[in-house]
């Protein structure tokens, strides 16, 4: 099964709140869905 | 965006469902309050992730008669965009990953208003331990 490279897992997102997040933090806790949307318009 | 409607079905199979998108946390902020969503809303700011997972960015994705069709379909059914936000030649995608980073899903959009069938998404879910999906 394919894995999300070490590089990009530790890539940052931004919070709603303006803090930033490991991307890799988003599945520490179980399986999760990213829906990677074109725009927030 | 469709898979907000299913967060309780995604919820109740152990996972949780999380928008990313580009721009700022502004947008993000307005975006998820608009919609009304109840998962978490994240920015990639610079689009890095968008790009080191193999999202499609051009002017190719944009301008096809699929992205049309796509635009008049989403019309129809009563949605109508307010704005372009960020880099309008971006397309989006939909993971499935489990812990470890594992990748059960994988679906890039093609063009524009070109999302993955929910239910696909869905059975990723329970599959547990199953090969990867890719679809582009």
């Amino acid at each position: 099964m394919e894995q999300i490279g070490e590089h990009v897992a530790r890539a940052k997102l931004r919070t709603i709140d303006e803090g930033e997040v490991e991307l890799r933090r988003l599945w520490e806790n179980g399986p999760v869905v990213l829906a990677f949307v074109r725009h927030f318009g | 965006m469709q898979l907000h409607r299913e967060l309780h079905t995604i919820r109740s199979r152990g996972a949780e469902l999380v928008v990313v998108g580009q721009g700022n946390s502004r947008w993000a902020r307005a975006f998820r309050e608009r919609l009304a969503l109840q998962n978490p809303v994240y920015v990639d700011p610079e689009r890095e992730i968008y790009g080191a997972l193999g999202m499609k960015r051009g002017i190719a994705s944009q301008l096809t008669l699929g992205a049309l069709k796509n635009y008049w379909r989403a019309l129809r059914s009563g949605h109508f965009p307010r704005g372009l936000l960020g880099d309008t030649l971006q397309q989006g995608g939909v993971l499935v990953v489990l812990p470890g980073g594992r990748i059960a899903y994988r679906y890039l959009s093609r063009e524009a208003g070109d999302h993955p069938p929910v239910a696909d998404v869905l059975a990723a879910l329970p599959a547990l331990g199953a090969g990867v999906t890719t679809r582009t």
